[in-house]
This record gives C-alpha cells, structure tokens and sequence, in this order.
C-alpha cells in the first residue's frame, strides 16, 4: 500500500487537486508498471529464412508477361504484374523477389503456396542459437518461438505475447510444462483484471509472521518486519561472472521503478549511488555481517549464505528490524534443513536450484518444481509455513513459471538468467550454475536496460494477472501451494488412461 | 494509393488462383516440404494431408495423415486393430451418425458424420469463410456455428445448418438470429483463452464489423469473462431457460472449456437441462490468445473427455446428454481417439481451416491477418477464398474423414461409430 500511495503521489496531482484525491487513490490506484518500447540493442537473428529462386522468379515474370500482353499497356495491369504474394512486405524492396527483406518473414508461407517452385522458406538455426541448451526448445525444427524470443518480446514491449491458431508446442514437456492451471467457468472476478475494472492483487510480504506475539520479561520481544513487494518477482544475485556494472546498474533501477528487490553483494553495488541502491538486499555470509556494518544496517533485508544461530545477536544489534533471508541450494534434504531454519526464527529462505532448475544433488538431480512443491508440504507438516517465505529461483525463465512456482509452494520467485536475456547478454558456454556460467563482458546504456528489465516485469505481471483471473482469484497470495486449482500431468494421465493398455 | 475495384479483382482473381494451384501442387511433394511449415501439433505432413484430403476426398497418399508429433493425448493413442478375419466387411454399411438431443425434451436432430463446425467469429474470420464453412454445412447436413460476432445475413439462407452462439459479450445477439437457429450454443469459455473471454484486436474491427457487433470501428473488442449474469448452476439454468423462452423449438448446446473440476460444470449443465455439452479443451482454439493462456490453462481435452464421460455414466445421466468435444482435433483419426474415450462427437475449427489453406502460422491476429483470407477482415484478402471453392474443399476434407471412420469401425469390428463410444478397451497408450 506505501508503495501505491507512493506512485500516486507521483502521478503529477497538485495543490487541492492531490489532498482531494489521497484518501480517494489509496484506495483505487492499481499497481501498474508503465511500458515503454526498448528495441533490442544488437539485431536478433530472424526465425525464418525465406528463399527465392532468381532464376525461377525471371522465368515467371517472362511467363507473366507474355500472358498479359498488350494488356500491360494499361497501369492497372502493370500493377497486377507486379503484385507480390508477400502481405508482410518481403519482396516489398525495389528488386522485388530478387532482393527479398528476410527481416520481415514472418513464415506464413504465402510465397510458396503462390509460387511452391521458387519460392522456399526454412527455419533459421541461428535463432536457437542463443543462450544455452535450457533455452533451446526440444524440438527446435518445429517451432518459431523459443523461450529467448519470447522474453525479448516482453522486454522490448513489455505486451503479452498473442498469437492465433491454437498452442503450437509438444503435449506437455518436463518441468513447468507438465503443469497446467486451472480456470473458473462461472464463480470468479471478471477478467478485467488486465483491462479494467476489477482489482487483482500482486503483492506478497517477505518476512517472518509468528503465530502470536512473544514476550520477554513481560517485553514485547523484539520482532523483524516484514517488506511487501508489489509483485511476486525480485531479482535474484548474478556472480562477478555473470554481471557488469551495466546489469547491475540497469536491475538496480528497475527494481526501484517496480518497487521489487534485487538481491547483490555489496561489492557490486559500489558503483551506485546511495538513492540507487534503496531496493538492495545484500547477500553475505554471516562471518562478514561485521565487515560491512553500513550496508547491514541501512539494508531492507538481508540474505545470509550460511546461518548461525549464535551471531544473530550481534546481527540484530546492528538491524534490529531486517528480515533474515538465508539463501539454501535445494537438494533432496533441503526440506529438512528448511523446517530447521523455520524453527530457529528465520523470516525467510530463498531456495535456489541451479539455472536450468535443477538440485544440487550430483548425478540424482530433481527439477525445482518438486523441491519446491516438497519443502512446502514439510514446513506445512511442521506447522511451520505461514512462518516463513518461500523464495524460490532457478530455472524460472517464462512468465508462466512464476504462478506455477507459487502453486508449488514459492511465496515468490527471484529472476536469474531471464534477466541476461533481457538484456541480450551473450553467454560464453553453458551457464548451468553461478561457479560455471560466463558472459561476454559488454557495456550497454543502462536506462536502455532499465526499460528493458520494467517491460519484463510489466509483461510477466500481466500475464499473471491473466492466469489468476482465469481461476477467478484476487490474491496471488491465496495461490501459494494451492495444488488443487493445477493440474499435473502425470496425475491427469493416469486418471484419464488408467483402464488403457499401455504399451512400450 | 486507391485502387479501383477492377484492379482489386484482378489482384485477388491472381492470387487466389495461384494459392488455389499451390495447395493442390504441394501434397505432391514435387518441391519437397518447407522447413517452416507446420509445428508439433500441425505437423507439415499433417497440413499437406490435409490440403490432399481436401483436394481429392481421399485418403492421402504417402503423408503421415494420423497423427502429430506433440507427444502425448491423441499422438500417443492408438486403436487396438481386430486380426483381418475378425474384421467386418459391410464398409459401405457403416452408420456414422449421431444423435444430437438424448433428451425427452425438444426436436429430434441427428448429423451422419460425428463431426459439427465450431463457432469462429465474423471480425476473428472473413465473411467467404463463413459461407464456405456454411454451405459445407448445408451439403453435409451438419451444422456450423456463428462464433459470438453475429449472424451476418448472408448467413441466413443456411440457417437450418447454422448454430448461433450466445456468449459473454454479446456481440450481435439477436432475437430473431435465436429463433432463426435450430441448436443455440450459450459459450462460457473457450479452448484458445481457457477463463479470458473473446479479444479482436482493433486492427481486425472494421465498419463492418463493428456494425455487427454494435460496436465502434477499429476500437479492441474485449468479451468479459464469465457471463456476468451467471454466478451459479441455478443461473446457469436460468440462461438455458431464457434461450428456450426465445426459441421453444431449438436444442441448447453448452460450450465450456476444461478445468480441474469439468466433471462437476458437465453435470451442472445437464441439470440445466442443455441438449449438448460441448467441452473445449486447452490446446485448442483458432483464434489470436495469449500465449501464456494456450499453454498452461485448462487441461487437453484428452484427459477432459474420460473424466467427464464417467462423471456423468457415474451419475447414471450420460445417455441423457451429448458430449461434444473440441480443443487440438485436428484429423479423423482424433475423432475417432475422442469417441473412443467417451465423447459422442467433436467440433471442428482448424482442420476446415487448414482444408482451405491455412499454414498453423499462427499470424491471425497482425495487422491485415490471415495471408489466405481466413482470419481477415482485410477487404482484399477476404476475397482470397471463394465460399464455393471453399465449401468443396471442406466437404472433400470430410469425405476422406468419413472414408477413415468407415476403415476403423471395420477394422475394429463395429458397426456403428455410435458403438464406438468410450470403448477405451478398444485403445491402446505408448
């Protein structure tokens, strides 16, 4: 609510007008991130390569011309002639089919059900070749979507992505593709969720929620806040390998615009200045807590990569009111580890899977989804979930990801790789992990991946919106774990096909 | 620059020509497959089979015409074939038709093949698609449906063969449009936008369109979603009953998309006394959605259909009711896989889509739209098909359709398509 107060005291209202309206807006102001079009600063390869027999092309105009004949003496004729199958403009140029525009293909195929002799269209490798192999569709021959083009679609016109003619891609897939989410056919807000009038609400609190108040010597005991976030999505800290002052910089303004948070050492931010960096929740470990007493106490919150429950005193004496945040590497174990934490009165525990979503466990790895689906259902065993936040990242790299990560158990989710992505930084290699994943080392205007970077999050907020107004919920915070309202696939198969032979 | 109408007709007369020859020449694979046609669902041999199907009315020759590469639902079904001696030889005798009113109440329809057209808009698709796919309708004896922009008049001459749809927005809604129609589809959801409501981008709403619709030219039309006036299954009811106030003498069709809980929405129409409940699943739709909707809202009607074909046999109600299912059925072969698991009959949109030359670009809803004159209100790109040409391709698309139905009873030792139903013995999974 601070922070739509606080976007609405910025809108431009003055003098009796803005008085007028306070108690009115604080009520109405939705939470809504202003895209703006960021074009992509280095030019992508095209999905399509559309090809043109010249030879065939000549042969055809001749037998053209000679059909028309003295028909062509007439303007409108000539025009017809000419007249090219192409809608989008491919063979728009002065030469024509000759000289076509590839850019603007966009693989309808006209062309060659006019002129299947001349004209040919195939998929262009390079356009799967960005990123690493997690962004790599499976089928990659079949497809003119990857997930690279899809996040610089967003990132460049923070729009969702519409297309017509059904879903295109496989029957489900791994991971977040074997979850489907469920719809509202009648009892459910309208869908205006995205366009109008109804009100959906985004934001989350990081922080620890005791069940009652504890006392100390007939004291209130001291307990830390919680911070809201006014959408479900926080960016994640990127290793010295795999940032530059240029990410850094453009993820420390957009999270300020957002009002989220980004999670960094405070190595990486000294570059910014003291008003950049207010959305800054440094990630140390414990022994260093002491070392940078300043970012400790201005900070939020803060995240811990490791934990001992023995200096938090000293922690506290310095903050007394930042959420903990422990950062733990999901492994099979990490659910018992995770209820531990809870019940040393930790606020919060960012679960982290490596970039592709896997665990930690080498050689036995699971996919973040179930992790995450399995320490919630332990810390609810416990008694212990309404406690603590869920934070969850790795392999979260399309809009959908993030209601399913919250269906799974994740109160929200922090962006890794999406973000280079985003910003179209070119991966040297795999980036499977933080220690392995490299980057070429570029400088870019950082307003540029700002825009970038709010676009992204516009987008993927919209899409949310539209996911949970679809199952008729106002509170992306009632989604959390809310296995009932998905559907998995191996529990559809099963149910559906049960009394099916099946054969190998 | 204007161009005059003389110069439009020879451009489209060109084009069209030439589109017309391409969909007929390529199945031949005498220039081999385009790298780009075609996807996991809509395979390139599964749009050329279909071109063929449509050309020829025969079964395609050397094209993988059964199944796609999706990986799952109907791509890893299969029928569990009879040994040849086991296997009838009546082919000629089989009874493809179905039953469209299980009900003591309201007329006797019945379709000879187990397959209808799903709604699609005018404004989402051009006026001569709509023609095609009505006269097709009219030479099947089966119906079309109308979508939710209306009933254009010229649709009116097939009215016996045209569902009209009633859904959230009620774009075009109309007495005499209800009256006219012998079933009514009241549309609460839909495949492409599981929970979203209808979108036609403004680019697409012309005069014309917006004339129809009510509405304001080159303005985004957004349908709500749900209907705003249905908050229970006793509203639910109460819609059932204000169609049938109207239009005493038609059959109340139910179109629904598949949530966790489409078992439940099923029985709640039938105690809403609907004819038809039409089911449309997740991977469906043809016109333009949200990505993020396609993909992940609602499940695939494959796992829809069972669930909600034992639902309503549980509740000893399911020979009382037709179960139509739609969403990603895209060849004979998937009607077949859906009857099996339990549905009476499928709707069609894409397949007769794809008959009259779609790609599956999935560029339906940029600028001018469709490049073949399908999901366009472009004035000369509408023109593209002519609703003759089109209707002949449709009909043979099903003629080869049938064809496969006849050839899988056979071979299955049935009779009746009917006989098919949710014999999910007959099937088997890989």
């Amino acid at each position: 609510m601070k922070l739509l107060l606080k976007q609405a005291s910025s809108i431009g209202l003055n003098g009796e007008e803005k008085k007028s309206r306070e108690s009115f807006v604080s009520y109405r102001v939705r939470y809504k991130l202003e895209p703006q079009e960021a074009l992509p600063r280095r030019k992508q390869p095209r999905p399509f390569n559309p090809q043109v027999s010249k030879i065939g092309l000549a042969r055809e105009l001749v037998r053209e011309v000679s059909r028309l004949g003295f028909k062509l003496r007439r303007p409108e004729y000539r025009r017809v002639m000419l007249s090219r199958p192409c809608i989008y403009g491919v063979f728009g140029g002065r030469f024509g089919g000759f000289h076509p525009i590839r850019d603007r293909c966009t693989g309808c195929m006209r062309c060659v059900q006019e002129y299947p002799g001349i004209c040919n269209v195939e998929r262009n490798p390079e356009f799967f070749n960005l990123a690493d192999s997690y962004w790599i569709p499976d089928d990659p021959t079949t497809t003119s979507t990857t997930p690279v083009s899809i996040v610089s679609y967003e990132a460049s016109t923070g729009k969702i992505p519409v297309k017509g003619m059904g879903y295109k891609g496989g029957f489900a897939g791994p991971g977040w593709d074997a979850i489907w989410t469920d719809m509202s056919e009648i009892v459910r807000p309208t869908r205006d969720g995205v366009y109008g009038r109804e009100y959906i609400s985004t934001l989350v609190d990081l922080g620890r929620k005791p069940k009652f108040l504890e006392f100390q010597s007939k004291e209130l005991k001291q307990m830390s806040r919680t911070i809201e976030l006014p959408i479900p999505m926080m960016f994640d800290y990127l290793p010295p390998s795999l940032d530059s002052e240029s990410i850094i910089t453009s993820i420390a303004r957009a999270s300020k615009r957002a009002g989220t948070y980004f999670i960094a050492s405070p190595e990486q931010v000294k570059h910014l200045s003291a008003n950049e960096v207010t959305q800054l929740i440094p990630t140390m470990s414990t022994s260093s807590v002491l070392k940078d007493v300043q970012a400790v106490r201005e900070a939020p919150a803060i995240e811990l990569t490791d934990y001992d429950a023995s200096e938090m005193a000293q922690f506290r004496e310095i903050n007394t009111q930042a959420p903990i945040i422990v950062r733990l590497p999901l492994t099979r174990s990490s659910g018992r580890v995770a209820t531990e934490l809870a019940r040393e009165g930790v606020a919060a525990i960012h679960l982290v899977a490596n970039y592709h979503g896997e665990s930690w466990d080498a050689g036995n790895e699971l996919f973040v989804r179930d992790l995450i689906r399995s320490v919630h259902t332990q810390l609810v065993k416990e008694a212990l979930r309404d406690e603590v936040t869920l934070i969850a990242s790795g392999g979260i790299t399309l809009a959908e990801h993030v209601p399913k990560a919250i269906i799974c158990g994740a109160d929200l989710v922090a962006l890794d790789t999406t973000v280079l992505v985003a910003l179209q930084t070119q991966f040297a290699g795999e980036c499977v992990s933080s220690e392995t994943g490299r980057i070429r080392d570029e400088k870019f205007d950082s307003g540029w991946g700002e825009q970038r970077l709010v676009n992204l999050l516009a987008s993927w907020h919209d899409q949310l919106i539209e996911i949970l107004s679809a199952m008729g919920m106002r509170d992306v915070r009632r989604l959390r774990g809310d296995v009932g309202r998905a559907m998995f696939n191996e529990d559809l198969e099963e149910e559906a096909f049960a009394d099916i032979i099946h054969r190998t | 620059m204007q161009i005059s109408s003389i110069e439009r007709e020879l451009i489209v007369r060109k084009h069209s020509e030439l589109i017309h020859n391409g969909i007929t020449v390529l199945p031949s694979l005498k220039y081999g497959i385009s790298g780009a046609l075609g996807d996991n669902r809509w395979t390139a041999e599964l749009i050329l089979a279909t071109y063929e199907q449509a050309t020829t009315g025969s079964l395609p020759n050397g094209l993988e015409y059964k199944i796609g590469k999706s990986g799952g639902g109907f791509d890893r079904l299969d029928f569990k074939m009879l040994e040849n001696a086991a296997r009838l030889d009546t082919r000629d005798d089989f009874d493809l038709s179905i039953d469209l009113n299980h009900r003591p109440f309201g007329p006797r329809i019945s379709i000879p093949i187990p397959v209808y057209g799903a709604g699609m808009s005018f404004g989402s698709v051009s006026l001569n698609f709509m023609l095609a796919r009505a006269i097709a309708a009219r030479h099947l004896d089966t119906f079309t449906c109308t979508g939710e922009g209306g009933y254009p008049p010229e649709l009116m001459a097939y009215k016996d063969n045209v569902i009209t749809q009633v859904a959230t927005g009620m774009f075009g809604v109309r007495e005499d449009t209800i009256q006219a129609a012998k079933i009514v589809e009241l549309k609460y959801a839909q495949g492409a936008k599981p929970g979203l409501g209808g979108h036609l981008l403004a680019d697409k709403v012309t005069s014309e369109v917006a004339n129809m619709r009510e509405s304001t030219p080159f303005t985004s039309l957004y349908s709500p979603f749900p209907f705003h006036s249905v908050y229970s299954v006793e509203d639910h009811k109460k819609h059932v009953d204000w169609i049938r106030a109207v239009n005493p003498d038609c059959l109340v069709s139910v179109k629904v998309s598949t949530p966790v809980d489409v078992d439940m929405v099923a029985i709640g129409s039938y105690y809403a006394d609907a004819n038809i409940i039409h089911i449309d699943g997740g991977y469906g739709g043809t016109g333009a959605a949200p990505e993020i909707a396609k993909k992940n809202i609602a499940m695939p009607i494959e796992y829809a259909i069972p669930k909600v074909h034992r639902y309503l046999t549980s509740e000893g109600v399911r020979d009382e009711v037709t179960l139509m299912a739609s969403g990603g059925i895209r060849t004979a072969y998937d009607v077949a896989k859906a009857i099996a698991l339990g549905a009476d009959g499928c709707v069609i949109g894409t397949a007769e889509a794809v008959a009259v030359g779609c790609t599956h670009c999935g560029n339906c809803e940029r600028g001018r739209g469709c490049q073949v004159g399908i999901t366009t209100t472009d004035p000369e790109l509408s023109l593209l098909i002519d609703p003759e040409w089109g209707a002949e391709r449709i009909v043979n698309l099903y003629a080869s359709w049938s064809k496969q139905w006849g050839l899988i009873l056979e071979s299955l030792g049935l009779h009746s398509i009917r006989e098919l139903r949710g014999r999910t013995d007959l099937l088997t999974y890989r």
